[in-house]
């Protein structure tokens, strides 16, 4: 009988770290707490669709004979990361999933981007840099030479692997001439200086994945210290590109190639409307189940529109805490929730009833209510659990959300219909208005 | 005391007229599928000088498009489909891409370049740039949808493209074959569930039911495809689980309770248990259906119209569920049960 004696203050205790959770700080008063207790850690995420910016799926193509390794995707899922969070991105979200037929993907979603091209071109580029010597062939920007490199006509001297991390950086140059510039490891240095003191006078050409990116007439012999690749005058578009150009070298090429499959972007304004429509359509969803709970079951309604407010207050808590990404399926969801939390307090009410019908006594048909209920709201909630599990397992990222959300909701729905309205019908039953058979609305 | 089962013809005679129509939409190829399964580029729209869908899509075809897809939605809002465009191709990577990923540590560890470097970095080391103004040194995305919203505006008058997305047909074709994995293992696990729970008859009665539900949707889904082009999305798949799901919700509960009565009421025949339990869960079913129907209609109303396809097919899987667990379900067992009954008279 203790859970008995303790569970009134269990409930009040979680309610009230939900509030504070769910409640931002200076609502509440509370800015001189340190951050680490109920600070950023607690956040909404919101999904593209309620926020507004740009999905990127990226399929990963093997090259002939590439065995795709995990390492090789995660380090490919982390230098994607890196790069789109170097061009000043907040909370990029960059995922590695397998398709249903077994190939691998990468998805890069980012929240209220302005300019996509640039995402696009950072995520999806490989950053393979690569020093040729063109051996006579005159190369002219923008030329493919992957042609010329397997044939031989026009050799690698080195390739983007020899920067030395943490030399890159952006430069300016004379004549206001924006680049990016970068030491050599001493072995491509040694090259580069053997290369360039034969060459004077002649073009040094720069390849980024396979395209020439700048082909520098080599004006003396560089022997050490910074190289630069120049972008051009500084002006808005070439800002883009240094910065893309920055941010790939810095991080190093991936490991692998990757094939642009899907893109999707929401304007950020629409992302905004979408989700005033969606908690407005909530809320008056919430407001007319409880006015109904409390219309048709009277006393016990009102108990059981109380713990719902409990349970949507514990699950956006649970949201905040555990940063599940809101999407508008997941509010679906948790409407969806809703209901069903509903269903076991309907459930038990009903019993209640119809023991109260067969005869029992108030006391004896509110326990009975709720043991006999019990197993159906077991066998369904596992029912749906097992749904949503599977939808979560197999899922792409929006479905999981919308399965995160639904197992979440069940869970803390049994919890929350179950118990704190037992504790509360309990406590009430104990008063002696609380037990006029008019407030449970029973026809005999 | 009311005689549901008694009148099981009438009911599976019901959910046969609900779900015939749809069927037979369904094999005139009424259901639409959107980009998510298709592949291809969409974006809304709404141009200064609001053309007719016929206008932008006969544009569209000079073009050069191949079957591009427009319709009128509300408020002078075009949606536009056509096949991808600018997906990024595979960068083919020079040969030496997978030799050395650059996060490798040992080119840091090398001192000997820049100290000697330093004192005059910037100015000696310069390999010069001869300084060109040009192309950029990524190539560009997103060049011809740009031209593509350039000429249509050219034609039509301004108006900002929002929810773009292209969608590619590797994708596409993946999603297919993912979306019908997951609505049949789904439906394996609730049965295998529903086996270990109530046993082999009451699980396939289940099934059959849900079964029911799903056509339904499906079928309504035709329908609306066939006069009303209306599209399912990747989340139809979403919803047609959450159905499944929701739907088993209420046959539990129902069956549970024929359970519960079978063992109170021994000798009692079949039928009149199962009417018995019917009638004693009915208020929960509808109250229960009644409390997730109306936040779904008011999201359906309210929400956002980009769900708007996922909310209906819910509403419709949540309504059909509610009368299948109660109409078909529990019905399908009764039947089953008599005709055992005579094949073992026999």
């Amino acid at each position: 009988m203790t859970w008995r004696r303790i569970a009134p203050w269990v409930i009040g205790v979680i309610a009230l770290v939900a509030i504070f959770i769910n409640l931002p700080r200076t609502t509440l008063g509370l800015d001189w707490l340190p951050k680490e207790i109920l600070g950023a850690q607690f956040r909404t995420v919101l999904g593209l669709d309620l926020q507004g910016g740009l999905r990127v799926t990226l399929e990963v193509v093997p090259q002939e004979g590439q065995e795709v390794s995990e390492e090789d995707l995660e380090l490919t899922r982390d230098i994607i990361e890196r790069r789109v969070a170097g061009i000043g991105v907040t909370e990029p979200q960059v995922r590695s999933e397998i398709a249903g037929d077994g190939s691998r993907r990468i998805t890069v979603e980012v929240p209220g981007v302005s300019d996509q091209d640039q995402v696009r071109d950072l995520v999806g580029s490989t950053g393979q840099l690569q020093f040729i010597d063109p051996q006579g062939q005159s190369l002219t920007e923008n030329q493919d030479i992957g042609t010329l490199l397997e044939a031989g006509a026009v050799r690698e001297l080195f390739n983007g692997g020899e920067i030395q991390p943490g030399s890159v950086a952006p430069d300016v140059g004379s004549g206001n001439q924006i680049g990016v510039s970068f030491a050599l490891s001493s072995e491509a240095s040694d090259t580069w200086c053997q290369f360039t003191t034969a060459n004077q006078g002649r073009p040094g050409p720069i390849s980024l994945d396979g395209r020439v990116i700048t082909t520098p007439t080599i004006q003396s012999p560089i022997c050490g210290g910074t190289t630069i690749i120049t972008v051009g005058p500084a002006n808005a578009v070439n800002e883009v590109e240094r910065t893309n150009l920055y941010n790939t070298l810095r991080f190093g090429a991936l490991p692998l190639s990757l094939e642009e499959q899907g893109v999707e972007s929401v304007d950020p304004t629409l992302g905004a409307d979408f989700l005033v429509q969606a908690l407005v359509a909530g809320g008056v969803g919430l407001l007319l189940v409880l006015v109904f709970m409390v219309a048709h079951y009277r006393l016990p309604g009102l108990l059981a529109a109380i713990a719902l407010i409990f349970y949507t207050l514990v699950v956006y808590a649970l949201f905040r805490t555990i940063h599940v990404t809101l999407t508008l399926a997941g509010v679906a969801a948790f409407i969806l929730s809703i209901g069903m939390a509903v269903d076991a307090n309907v459930l038990i009410f009903e019993r209640m009833k119809e023991e109260i019908r067969a005869g029992k006594s108030l006391g004896p048909a509110i326990e009975a209510g709720f043991n006999r209920a019990w197993s159906s709201i077991v066998d369904s909630n596992v029912a749906s659990i097992l749904v949503a599990g599977w939808l979560y397992w197999q899922g792409t990222t929006v479905v999981r959300g919308f399965a995160l959300v639904l197992i979440i909701g069940v869970l803390v729905s049994m919890f929350s219909a179950i118990s704190v309205t037992r504790v509360m019908l309990r406590y009430v039953t104990r008063t002696s208005w609380g037990r006029r058979l008019e407030l449970y609305h029973v026809e005999r | 005391m009311y005689d549901i089962v008694g009148k099981r013809k009438l009911w599976f005679a019901i959910s046969a007229f609900l779900t015939l129509p749809g069927l037979l939409f369904i094999f005139l190829g009424g259901l639409r599928p959107s980009i998510d399964f298709t592949g291809g580029t969409e974006w809304e729209v709404r141009y200064a000088e609001e053309p007719t869908a016929g206008e932008v899509e006969a544009y569209l075809v000079d073009a050069g498009y191949d079957d591009p897809q427009v319709t009128a939605l509300d408020d002078g809002y075009l949606r536009i489909r056509t096949e991808p465009i600018d997906l990024i191709p595979p960068e083919t990577a020079a040969p030496s891409v997978a030799q050395s990923p650059s996060a490798d540590p040992d080119a840091s560890v090398e001192p000997s370049a820049s100290p000697d470097a330093s004192a005059a970095p910037s100015a000696s080391a310069e390999p010069s740039p001869t300084p060109e103004p040009t192309e950029a040194p990524v190539v560009a995305t997103g060049t011809e949808f740009a031209e593509l919203q350039d000429d249509l505006q050219a034609e039509f008058g301004a108006g900002e493209p929002q929810l773009v997305r292209t969608i590619g047909p590797i994708i596409g074709a993946d999603l297919i074959r993912s979306s019908i994995i997951l609505i049949v293992v789904g439906e394996l696990f609730i049965l295998a569930y529903l086996w270990m729970r109530f046993g082999f008859r009451f699980g396939t009665a289940a099934i059959a039911a849900l079964l029911h539900d799903v056509i339904l949707v499906v079928g309504v889904f035709a329908m609306l495809g066939y006069f009303f082009n209306f599209e399912f999305d990747a989340l139809f798949v979403t919803a047609l689980l959450t159905v499944i799901g929701f739907s088993v919700h209420d046959t539990i509960v129902v069956f549970d309770r024929i359970r519960e009565n079978r063992v109170r009421h021994t000798g009692e025949p079949f039928g009149a248990i199962v009417n018995h339990s019917i009638l004693q869960t009915l208020g929960r079913s509808i109250i229960t259906s009644l409390t997730v129907v109306v936040p779904l209609a008011a999201l359906l109303l309210l929400g956002p119209p980009t769900i708007t396809t996922f909310t209906l097919a819910l509403l419709i899987g949540i309504l059909a569920g509610t009368y299948s667990s109660i109409f078909n379900a529990s019905q399908i067992l009764v039947e089953w049960d008599a005709r055992s009954a005579a094949g073992r008279a026999r």
